[in-house]
C-alpha cells in the first residue's frame, strides 16, 4: 500500500524520466546500429508528449525530494500549467521535427560527405536539449532550474557546430555558448541573491515572501538578463542569427519550443517576483519593444531564408516579453497564447526553408519564387503557417495578437498604436517571405520532395488552421500556463466578434498598415538597410568580438610574462610575501609596537659580532667564486654561533657551530666533485640585471628586519609551554629537558621528523638515481 | 596518555605505513615482483581508505597526545579524499612506474606523501602541522622528478625543491613568530592570542603563515612552481599531488583559521579575498593560450585553489557553515575531476593535437575527458557545479564587500575559463583525427580509473547527500 501510494506520488515525474531517458536510448540504438537512431528517438518523443499529456490529463502534480537535508537543500519538480504548455511543445515539436530530421539528416550527411553514423550524435544532442527543456518548464527550483540551463547551453553549442568542418558553425556555436552562458551565470546569481535574503530558492515559496526593495530589483533584473539572452532579445540578440549555421531542424527547434523559448519559460516561471517591481516589468516594455522594431526592421532586409525567419524570431519574442512588460491577467496569459501559436507556425516555416533548400541548392530569396506549382503541398502548408504568423483569421495567430491589442489597450493608447505597428511590420515581413518563395515567375516541373520533409509541415500548418477554427484547448493551455504565472485564474476567452469593437479595429488597421509597407518597399528600403549597417557597425555583436579579441591579447601578454628562471622565481616568492608583510605593517598601529633599547656597555663584544656577520653577509654579494662564498657563509654562521653564546643559550651555539661545520665540509666536498672548469666558467657568466637584484634583496632585508625588529619589541608570553617542559622534565625521567621535550613532550612531532629524514635520504637517493640515464 | 584509543585513532595513517614501508622493502629484497608492489600498494591505499570509512561509521572521535593530534568527522572526510586520491593513483602508476624499473620507490613516495597528507588533516599543533607538511611534501619533491627519461622532470623537480625550501622555511618563520607571541603552538592557545586588535607581531606572523600555504596550495603569485613541477612530474604524481596534499592542506588551514584564530576573521579573509581574486586570474589567464594540455591543467588547478580561497574569504558573518561545506564538497569534487582529467594524458597524450577527433577514434575514453573538462567548467549537473554553487552561495551569505567582490571575480573567471576547457571539447568532437602525435602510455587500470572517475563525476549529485551527513558532524561546523 505505501509503496503503491509512494509510486503514485512519484507519478509527476514521468515526463521528466521519459524525455530525460531518450537521448541515452538514440545515442545508445545509434552505436548497435546507425539506421536505427532516428526511429528508437522519433519514438521516445512521441512517447514523452504522451507522457506529459497523460500526467498533465491527470492533474499534473509536484514532487518534491529531499537532497542534502543536512544542510537544507530540495529538489521541486512539478507539472503545473506553465510546465505542461512548455513540455507539451518541447515533446510535441521535438517529434516533429524529429520525424522530419530523419529524412532531412541523411540528405545532409550525403551532401557534406559524412557517414550516416554521425546522426547518431545528432539524435543525442536533439533529445538531450529535449529533456532539458521538459526538466526546465518542471524544475520549481532556481538550482535545478539552472541545471537544465545550462544542460539547453551545452546541448545547443553541440547543434550548432554539427558541421564540425564549417569554421563559421564553430564560431556561432561558441558565440551563443559565452553569451547564454556568461549570462546563465547571472541566473545563478540572482538566484543566490535572493536565497541569501529569503533562505529559499522554490520559486513558490519566494514568490510568497519577495518584498519589493532593491534585492528584488537587482536579482530580479539578473534573472531577467538570463531570460532575455537566452529568448535572444536585444541587446542581447546578436548570437541567434549566427547561429542559424546550425542544420535547419535545429534551427526550428531552437526558434519555435527550445532554446529560445526557454528564456520567456523562465520570465513565466519568476512572473511572481518580476510583477512585484514595476521597474522590471518596465524594463520588460522597453526590451520587448526593441526587439519588436529591430528584428522586424531587420527580417525586411535580409535575403538568406534563414536570417530572416531567425530576425523575426527575435521580433516575435519581443511580443511575448513586451506582454509580460504589460502584466496584468491578459498579458500573462496572452504570452503564453503567443508562445504556442509562434511555435507552431515558425517551426513551419523552418521547416519550409529546409525542404526548398533541400529541394533547390539555394538559401537566397533572390533566386527563389515561383515554387507553388513545383510544391503545391508545401505552399498550401506553409502557406497556413505564415497566415497564422501575420495573424489572419481563421488561424491561431488571429487571437495571438487580439490578445495582444487587449492587453496593450489595457495600458494606453500609445501602446496599442505601438502593437498595431508592430502586427503590420509581421505581415509585411512574412508576406516577403511566403510570397517571395512560392509565387511570381518560376520554373516548372514537378518536385521531388519525399514525404518527410513535407509531412510535418503541413500537420503544423494544420494546427495552425485548427486553432483558428478550435481555440479552446489552447485558450485554456494557456490560461493555465497564465494562472501558473499570474498566481491568479487568468481567462482570456478569444474568439470572434463580429462588431467593431476595438481589437477588430486595430486588427484591420493592422492588415491595412501591413498592405501600404508591403506595397511602399521602394520607399523605406534604403532607409531599412541603413539601419542594418549601422547594427553591423555599432552593434552589440562589434562589444563581443572586441571583448573575445582583447582576452586573448591579455593572455597572450601574461603568458609572455611568465618567469621561467629560477632566481625569478625565488624573487617571485619573496617579492610578494614582502609585499603581504608590508602591508600588515601598514594596517597595523604601529605606535608603542617597536621600541628601541639602550645600548649598555656590555653588549660591545656582541654588536662587534653582528657587525662581523654584517660585513660577511655583504661580501658575498661581491665575490662569485664559490670557494669564497662558502668560506664567507660559514664565517658569518660561526659569528652567529658566537652571537648565541653571548645571549646565554650554549646549547644552540654548540648546535650551531656544529652545523657550519657539516654544511662548510659537506660544501667543499661538493665542489671537489664538480669539475673545476665547470665552476669556474659558471662564476663568469653574466649577471644580467644588477639593480634589479639589490632592489629585491634590500625588500627582503628591510622585511625580516621589520619583522625581527616587532617581535623583539613585543613582550614574549607570559606562560609557556616551555617553563612547563622544563617544570615537568624531571617527572619524564629525564636527564635534560631537551631530551624529554624530543622523546616525551613532543614525541609525535619526533616521530614525524623522523620519517622525514628517512624520506629525505630515500629522496635524495632516487635524486641520484636520476643521473644514471637508462 | 598513549593508549590502545590512540591507535584506533591512528589506524589509517599506521595502515598506509605499514604498506608503504612494506612495498619498499619488497623492492629492495625481490626488485622484479613489480606486480607484487603495485597490487599491495594498491591495497594498502584501499585499506586506508576502507578503515577511514570504518572510523566514521562507528563514530569514532577523539583528542591525542594532550591535543595536538584530534581524529573528527572532518579529519576523517579528508582523510577519505586523501586515501581515494592514492587508490586511484597507485592504480594508475602501477603500469608506467613498472615499466621503468623502481615501481616500489615511486609506490613508497605516493605513499608517504599520503601518510603526510593524512597526519596533516588531524593536526591541532603548529609545529605538528609543520612536520606533517614536512612530510607530505619532501616525498613529493622526489616524485616530480622521477621520470628519468624526460628533462623537464629534473628541472622541475630541482625549481621545485628550492623553492619549495624557502616557502618552507617563510612558513616555519611565521609559525614561530605565533608560538613567540602566545607561548604555544597548540591552535586552543593560540585563539586567546588572536582577540581585539591583533599586535604587529601576531599580524606577522598571520602574514607568513598565509604566504607560506599560499605557495603549498600554488595560490597566486606564489604559483610559480605548479606548471614546471606538474610538467616534470610523471602524469600519476602530477595527478596526486595537484589533489590529494592540496586538500589537505586547505583542510588544516580551515582548522587553524576556525580552531585557532577565529576572532581574526577580518584580517585573514580579506588576504584569502585578495590571494583569491589574483590566484583566479592569474591561473586562468595562463591557462587560455596553453597547447600542451598539462600545462593547462597545472594552471587550471592554480585557478582551482583561488576558488577555493573565495570559500576561505567567505568564512564571516552567515557564510561560516556554508564556507566549510563548500570546502569539503569542493575538495572532493575537484579530486575526482583533477585526477581522471591527468589520467586521460596517460591515455592521450599532452598535446592539445592529440585529442583531435578522439570521439570518434575513441568515444569511451573521449566521453570521460568531455565529461571532466564541463565538470572543471562547472557545468551542472557535474561534480565542479556543486562545488562553485556552494562557494557562490556561502559568499552570498557571509555580509562582506570584498568576498562578494571575489564571488564576482570567481564568476568571470568561470566563464573566462570556458574556451580553453571547451578548446579540448572542440578538438575532440570536431577535428578530424591526426595520426602519430603521441604514443599513449597508459592502459587497463588506467582507463578503468577514468571510467570510475568519470561516474563519479557524472553521479556527485548523489553522493552530496551522504557527504553532507559525513561531514555534517565535523568539529569545524
Amino acid at each position: 500500500m505505501t509503496a503503491l501510494s509512494a509510486a503514485f506520488s512519484l507519478a509527476p515525474l514521468l515526463p521528466l524520466l521519459v524525455a530525460l531517458l531518450a537521448a541515452p536510448a538514440a545515442m545508445l540504438a545509434g552505436t548497435l546500429k546507425p539506421r536505427l537512431a532516428a526511429p528508437v528517438g522519433t519514438a521516445f518523443a512521441a512517447l514523452a508528449f504522451l507522457a506529459t499529456a497523460f500526467t498533465w490529463y491527470r492533474g499534473g502534480g509536484t514532487v518534491d525530494l529531499a537532497w542534502a537535508p543536512t544542510w537544507g537543500m530540495r529538489f521541486t519538480i512539478a507539472l503545473d500549467g506553465l510546465a505542461a504548455l512548455y513540455a507539451l511543445l518541447a515533446t510535441g515539436i521535438g517529434f516533429l521535427v524529429l520525424a522530419y530530421s530523419s529524412r532531412y539528416l541523411p540528405l545532409h550527411l550525403d551532401q557534406e560527405g559524412r557517414p550516416e553514423a554521425e546522426g547518431a550524435r545528432f539524435y543525442g544532442f536533439m533529445l538531450l536539449f529535449m529533456g532539458a527543456m521538459v526538466g526546465l518548464a518542471m524544475a520549481q527550483d532556481l538550482v535545478l532550474l539552472f541545471v537544465f540551463w545550462d544542460l539547453t547551453a551545452v546541448a545547443s553549442y553541440y547543434l550548432i557546430a554539427y558541421d564540425r568542418h564549417d569554421p563559421d558553425a564553430r564560431a556561432s556555436a561558441l558565440m551563443a555558448l559565452l553569451v547564454t552562458g556568461i549570462t546563465a551565470v547571472l541566473l545563478l546569481i540572482g538566484a543566490l541573491t535572493l536565497y541569501a535574503t529569503y533562505g529559499t530558492l522554490s520559486v513558490p515559496d519566494l514568490a510568497g515572501s519577495v518584498e519589493p526593495g532593491v534585492t528584488l530589483t537587482v536579482a530580479g533584473l539578473l534573472i531577467a538578463c538570463a531570460a532575455l539572452a537566452k529568448s535572444a532579445q536585444v541587446p542581447f540578440h546578436f548570437w541567434l542569427p549566427r547561429a542559424m549555421a546550425a542544420p535547419t531542424p535545429v534551427s526550428a527547434y531552437l526558434h519555435s519550443a527550445a532554446m529560445v523559448a526557454a528564456g520567456v519559460l523562465l520570465l513565466g516561471r519568476v512572473y511572481p517576483l518580476l510583477e512585484k517591481s514595476q521597474f522590471l516589468l518596465d524594463v520588460l516594455l522597453v526590451v520587448g519593444l526593441l526587439s519588436i522594431s529591430v528584428g522586424a526592421i531587420l527580417a525586411l532586409t535580409r535575403d538568406v531564408l534563414k536570417q530572416l525567419l531567425a530576425y523575426s524570431t527575435i521580433s516575435q519574442y519581443g511580443y511575448v516579453v513586451f506582454l509580460y512588460g504589460l502584466g496584468g491577467e491578459y498579458g500573462a496569459a496572452g504570452a503564453a497564447f503567443y508562445v504556442v501559436s509562434h511555435a507552431l507556425a515558425k517551426c513551419a516555416l523552418f521547416l519550409t526553408a529546409g525542404a526548398i533548400t533541400e529541394e533547390t541548392g539555394e538559401d537566397r530569396l533572390s533566386r527563389l519564387g515561383g515554387l507553388t506549382k513545383r510544391l503545391p503541398l508545401l505552399a498550401v502548408a506553409s502557406g497556413a503557417a505564415a497566415a497564422g504568423l501575420a495573424a489572419l483569421p481563421f488561424t491561431i495567430g488571429f487571437f495571438k495578437d487580439e490578445l495582444l491589442f487587449e492587453a496593450a489597450l489595457e495600458r494606453g493608447g500609445l501602446f496599442a498604436a505601438l502593437s498595431v505597428l508592430g502586427a503590420a511590420l509581421t505581415i509585411a515581413y512574412t508576406w516577403r517571405f511566403w510570397g517571395g518563395l512560392f509565387l511570381g515567375e518560376g520554373r516548372d516541373g514537378a518536385g521531388s520532395l519525399p514525404a518527410a520533409l513535407v509531412w510535418p509541415v503541413a500537420v503544423l500548418g494544420g494546427l495552425v488552421l485548427l486553432g483558428g477554427l478550435f481555440v479552446e484547448p489552447f485558450a485554456l493551455l494557456a490560461e493555465a500556463a497564465g494562472a501558473a504565472s499570474y498566481g491568479a485564474p487568468t481567462p482570456i476567452e478569444p474568439a470572434y466578434h463580429l462588431d467593431l469593437r476595438p481589437t477588430n479595429l486595430m486588427a484591420v488597421g493592422a492588415f491595412a498598415l501591413g498592405i501600404a509597407i508591403v506595397a511602399s518597399r521602394p520607399l523605406w528600403e534604403r532607409g531599412a538597410l541603413a539601419v542594418s549597417r549601422f547594427g553591423e557597425v555599432l552593434g552589440p555583436e562589434r562589444l563581443y568580438e572586441w571583448g573575445v579579441d582583447a582576452l586573448n591579447r591579455l593572455s597572450d601578454y601574461v603568458h609572455r610574462a611568465e618567469v621561467r628562471d629560477l632566481r625569478s622565481r625565488v624573487a617571485a616568492i619573496l617579492l610578494p610575501a614582502g609585499v603581504l608583510v608590508g602591508a600588515g605593517i601598514l594596517v597595523t598601529p604601529t605606535v608603542g609596537a617597536y621600541r628601541t633599547g639602550e645600548v649598555m656597555r656590555g653588549d660591545f663584544p656582541l654588536l662587534l659580532a653582528l657587525v662581523v656577520v654584517a660585513v660577511a653577509a655583504l661580501t658575498t654579494t661581491f665575490t662569485r667564486r664559490h670557494v669564497t662564498l662558502a668560506l664567507v657563509l660559514s664565517g658569518a654562521g660561526f659569528v652567529l654561533a658566537l652571537v648565541y653564546a653571548f645571549l646565554g643559550a650554549p646549547e644552540v651555539t654548540l648546535v650551531a657551530v656544529l652545523v657550519e661545520t657539516f654544511l662548510t665540509l659537506l660544501f667543499l666536498g661538493t665542489s671537489k666533485l664538480i669539475p673545476y672548469k665547470v665552476l669556474h666558467d659558471q662564476a663568469k657568466l653574466p649577471l644580467g640585471n644588477q639593480w634589479r637584484r639589490v632592489f629585491f634583496s634590500c625588500l627582503a632585508s628591510l622585511f625580516a628586519f621589520a619583522v625581527a625588529w616587532s617581535a623583539l619589541s613585543q613582550p614574549a608570553a607570559e606562560n609557556t609551554v616551555a617553563e612547563e617542559h622544563v617544570r615537568l622534565a624531571p617527572d619524564a625521567h629525564a636527564q635534560d629537558t631537551v631530551s624529554a621535550i624530543l622523546a616525551d613532550f613532543r614525541a609525535l612531532d619526533t616521530l614525524g621528523e623522523v620519517t622525514v629524514v628517512a624520506l629525505v635520504i630515500l629522496g635524495v637517493a632516487t635524486l641520484l638515481n636520476r643521473g644514471r640515464l637508462p | 596518555m598513549v593508549t590502545a584509543q590512540t591507535f584506533v585513532g591512528l589506524l589509517p595513517e599506521i595502515v598506509v605505513f605499514l604498506f608503504s614501508m612494506l612495498v619498499l622493502m619488497i623492492g629492495v629484497f625481490s626488485p622484479r615482483a613489480t606486480g607484487l608492489t603495485a597490487g599491495l600498494a594498491a591495497f594498502g591505499a584501499l585499506a586506508t581508505f576502507v578503515t577511514a570509512v570504518v572510523l566514521l561509521a562507528v563514530g569514532f572521535e577523539g583528542s591525542f597526545f594532550g591535543d595536538a593530534y584530534v581524529v573528527d568527522g572532518f579529519a576523517l572526510y579528508f582523510k577519505l579524499i586523501v586515501a581515494g586520491s592514492a587508490f586511484f593513483t597507485v592504480l594508475a602508476a602501477s603500469r608506467w612506474s613498472g615499466r621503468t624499473g623502481d615501481a616500489p620507490e615511486y609506490l613508497t613516495l605516493i605513499l608517504s606523501v599520503a601518510v603526510g597528507a593524512m597526519l596533516l588533516v588531524s593536526m591541532r599543533d603548529l609545529f605538528g602541522v609543520f612536520v606533517a607538511i614536512e612530510l607530505a611534501t619532501i616525498p613529493s619533491y622526489a616524485l616530480v622528478a622521477f621520470d628519468r627519461t624526460r628533462r623537464e622532470s629534473a628541472e622541475g623537480g630541482m625549481k621545485y625543491l628550492l623553492t619549495g625550501m624557502i616557502a618552507s622555511s617563510i612558513l616555519l618563520y611565521g609559525i614561530v613568530l605565533i608560538y613567540g607571541i602566545s607561548g604555544s603552538a597548540e591552535l586552543a592557545d593560540i585563539s586567546r592570542t588572536f582577540t581585539g586588535q591583533l599586535s604587529p607581531v601576531a599580524l606577522l606572523g598571520m602574514v607568513l603563515l598565509i604566504s607560506g600555504f599560499a605557495f603549498k596550495v600554488s595560490a597566486a603569485p606564489f604559483h610559480f612552481w605548479t606548471p614546471d613541477a606538474y610538467q616534470g612530474a610523471p602524469t600519476s604524481a602530477a595527478a596526486f599531488l595537484s589533489v590529494a596534499p592540496k586538500a589537505a592542506i586547505f583542510a588544516v588551514l580551515l582548522r587553524i583559521f576556525l580552531e585557532g584564530m577565529p576572532e581574526a576573521a577580518p584580517s585573514w579573509t580579506a588576504v584569502a579575498a585578495v590571494l583569491a581574486i589574483v590566484t583566479m586570474f592569474i591561473g586562468n589567464l595562463f591557462a587560455l593560450r596553453q597547447s600542451n594540455v598539462r600545462r593547462m591543467l597545472a594552471y587550471s588547478s592554480v585557478a582551482h585553489s583561488g576558488y577555493i580561497l573565495v570559500a576561505f574569504a567567505a568564512l564571516q558573518g552567515g557564510g561560516v557553515e556554508r564556507g566549510v561545506q563548500a570546502v569539503l564538497i569542493y575538495s572532493a569534487a575537484y579530486a575526482l575531476m583533477n585526477l581522471g582529467a591527468f589520467f586521460v594524458i596517460d591515455l592521450v597524450g599532452e598535446e592539445a593535437k592529440s585529442y583531435n577527433g578522439l570521439f570518434k577514434t575513441r568515444p569511451g575514453v573521449a566521453l570521460s575527458m568531455a565529461i571532466f573538462m564541463a565538470a572543471l567548467v562547472g557545468i551542472p549537473p557535474l561534480s565542479g557545479f556543486w562545488g562553485k554553487a556552494w562557494i557562490i552561495l556561502a559568499g552570498a551569505q557571509s555580509g562582506s564587500i570584498l568576498t562578494y567582490v571575489a564571488v564576482g571575480a570567481l564568476v568571470i573567471n568561470s566563464v573566462l575559463s570556458v574556451p580553453y576547457y571547451f578548446g579540448i571539447l572542440r578538438n575532440m568532437a570536431f577535428e578530424e583525427p591526426v595520426k602519430g602525435v603521441e604514443e599513449p602510455t597508459g592502459t587497463g587500470a588506467v582507463k578503468l580509473s577514468v571510467y570510475i572517475l568519470a561516474i563519479a563525476t557524472t553521479l556527485f549529485l548523489f553522493f552530496i547527500g551522504p557527504l553532507s551527513a559525513l561531514a555534517g558532524a565535523s568539529g569545524l561546523l
